[in-house]
């Protein structure tokens, strides 16, 4: 790890440099909130946002791709043309960071995801440090994922010259020819950025569940009527797993195009809480009832994955089901209930 | 890595089974599919998608054999394949029976509907190794006479291959001769030691309960039993999340489960 800053006065010829190599994706303004959005234009950045409606996945899964296409007169497949360059994410709050390294866990365990591992690779993922709660939904300490550079090449923390920088080791190479926009940091500047540190570790300091068990105790609760109680506020929508930045679920469908010349194998986000997805041909559904759809979510996110990746949890606390949820379901009240009372204030 | 490519086969020969069953011979160009009994690979139709079929025919360089019940949107789409007609294929996937553990021992299959399906590959093994396998028991149920599926082949599989074949159905019709009834009434008419015999049950979901109650009362051993599950097998490599059980993906770490290694998965079976 090598610390430089970012001065303010370099932050504009540090995005052309972003721009120049890399598709640079970074949070905007759009409909009221904030979004990751591929950048035309760098002064719409908004390195201010709290947090945004969708979190970074769809820069390397998208919500709908073409896998291959299929030539209807030879039958041959082909993936469609790579891009040109790579990609950078700028602005990653540490839980979308923790997503991200879940997220490349689950599409890169073996046999790796070929289109995923293609949209990722070479990519520069830029962590912004959070300095305040972003929405009273999130849960990030609760999970303990409000800290840290973990699963960023840089990592951003804002100062009052600019940004203090962390460089994870062997990053350095990729801002080789942006190495004049960077400057050694100053002990003034090291003391603001520690005493920043210790900002963040108060501001979120509160709630914390017990990470080392939840798995297990989330999965004593399987047989709970609290599941059903849980699912009568539950519309089976599908708006939790849109949002969220660990859910990987998808659908494969080939559709005709090009006058049906073509056939195009397609990948496009699923999520296990809608009715059909445990269903197969014959009438049979192996996860008909809501109760069962939502508990395989939550499962899903609290043990399922987490052990399968030797993980604390797979969510990441971000807060973004709870807030787009019309029944106002959070995992963490489902986490907390598995944990009844062992809930440790710090 | 992997791609969501097919490789492009030819279906050699269409056979119709039952009325709703259709038996594909499918090549691939370039080699020998390579799968165990048990394993299924992805059929698709250009333009018209997936399906996830298993694999009803013994490992061989000949090509191989799927049974397709036509009740999808694909499956029905495959009706109108002829031989000489292409595919794609993807696959194998999963894990089949692991033939270590069932060879040297005898075996009782028993066999639901569709079940046989993946079964016969199994069988089909058996009669190519058949030293090397001890009694060899195969219960068939279906709904009626007509739904049977593979039936001319039973007598083979008596006199090639000593298996002690019964069969079942639910409703008769007249000049059927057979049993009547459930599956699970045939399985203690078996004369097989529980504790040196291995067995291998693939079916609906709802005849996995009490086939395995009939197992139990019978002392057969947890470890003896094992179980080929159906999922929604959408990508094959455990991403995609369609046949998860609980923390397992059936198209990874099944369709074949040793009966202890799922007891206490809720969703296995119930």
């Amino acid at each position: 790890m090598v610390d430089r800053v970012l001065p303010k006065e370099q932050v504009s010829a540090f995005l052309d440099y972003l721009r120049r190599r890399y598709r640079l994706w970074a949070p905007v303004a759009q409909g009221g909130g904030f979004v990751f959005a591929e950048i035309d234009h760098p002064e719409s950045i908004r390195l201010d946002y709290p947090t945004t409606m969708l979190p970074p996945k769809a820069a390397f899964l998208p919500p709908n791709e073409i896998l291959l296409s299929i030539d209807m007169e030879s039958l041959e497949s082909a993936p469609p043309p790579a891009e040109d360059k790579p990609i950078a994410l700028l602005g990653v709050h540490p839980c979308d960071l923790h997503g991200l390294m879940r997220l490349d866990m689950a599409m890169r365990e073996e046999p790796s995801d070929a289109s995923y591992v293609s949209a990722r690779r070479g990519a520069l993922i830029i962590g912004l440090a959070c300095v305040h709660r972003c929405r009273p939904e999130a849960f990030c300490d609760s999970m303990e994922t409000f800290r840290g550079a973990a699963g960023a090449d840089l990592y951003l923390t804002p100062i009052e010259d600019g940004f203090w920088v962390e460089v994870r080791d062997g990053a350095e190479e990729s801002l080789a020819d942006a190495a004049d926009c960077f400057r050694p940091p100053s002990d003034r500047q090291k003391r603001e950025k520690d005493d920043i540190n210790r900002q963040i570790d108060l501001e979120f300091s509160g709630r914390r569940l017990s990470l080392e068990t939840l798995a297990d105790d989330l999965e004593k609760t399987y047989t709970s009527s609290y599941w059903a109680k849980l699912a009568d506020r539950c519309f089976s929508c599908g708006a939790c797993t849109a949002v969220c930045p660990t859910c990987v679920c998808f659908d494969v469908r080939d559709d005709l195009a090009g006058g049906c010349k073509t056939a195009d194998r397609c990948r496009s986000w699923d999520s296990c809480l809608l009715k059909d997805f445990a269903a197969v041909a014959g009438n049979e559904n192996f996860r008909p009832k809501r109760h069962q759809r939502l508990r395989h979510r939550m499962m899903r996110q609290g043990s399922y994955l987490a052990k399968r990746f030797n993980l604390p949890a797979f969510c990441v606390g971000c807060g973004r089901c709870p807030a787009m949820c019309l029944g106002k379901i959070s995992p963490l009240e489902a986490f907390e209930f598995s944990q009844k009372g062992r809930t440790v204030h710090v | 890595m992997f791609d969501f490519i097919p490789e492009i086969a030819n279906v050699t020969s269409v056979r119709p089974v039952t009325a709703t069953e259709t038996l594909y011979h499918i090549r691939l160009p370039n080699r020998p599919l390579g799968h165990l009994p048990g394993q299924f690979v992805q059929v698709s139709l250009p333009g018209i998608g997936e399906a996830p079929i298993s694999i009803a025919s013994a490992p061989g360089r000949d090509g191989f054999d799927l049974c397709v019940r036509h009740v999808g949107n694909v499956t029905e789409a495959l009706r109108r394949l002829r031989a000489g007609d292409c595919v794609g294929i993807r696959g194998p996937f999963g894990r089949g029976v692991p033939l270590d553990e069932v060879m040297g021992r005898n075996v009782l299959i028993i066999a639901g509907g569709l079940g046989l399906a993946p079964l016969r590959s199994l069988i089909q093994y058996i009669l190519y190794f058949r030293a090397k396998f001890k009694k060899a028991a195969v219960l068939v149920g279906a709904r009626s006479p007509d739904a049977l599926l593979f039936s001319k082949e039973y007598k083979a599989w008596r006199q090639d291959g000593d298996i002690d074949v019964r069969v079942t159905v639910d409703v008769a019709k007249a000049g059927w001769k057979g049993d009547v009834g459930v599956i699970t009434d045939l399985i203690p008419h078996v004369p097989l030691p529980p504790a040196d015999t291995v067995s291998i049950v693939c079916g609906p979901p709802v005849m996995y309960h009490y086939v395995l109650r009939t197992l139990s009362r019978l002392h057969q051993p947890q470890d003896h039993i094992f179980l080929s599950l159906e999922r929604r097998m959408k990508c094959g490599t455990g991403k995609c999340g369609h046949c998860q059980i609980n923390g397992l993906y059936v198209c990874r770490e099944g369709p074949v489960f040793r009966y202890d290694r799922i007891v206490h998965v809720p969703e296995a079976v119930s």
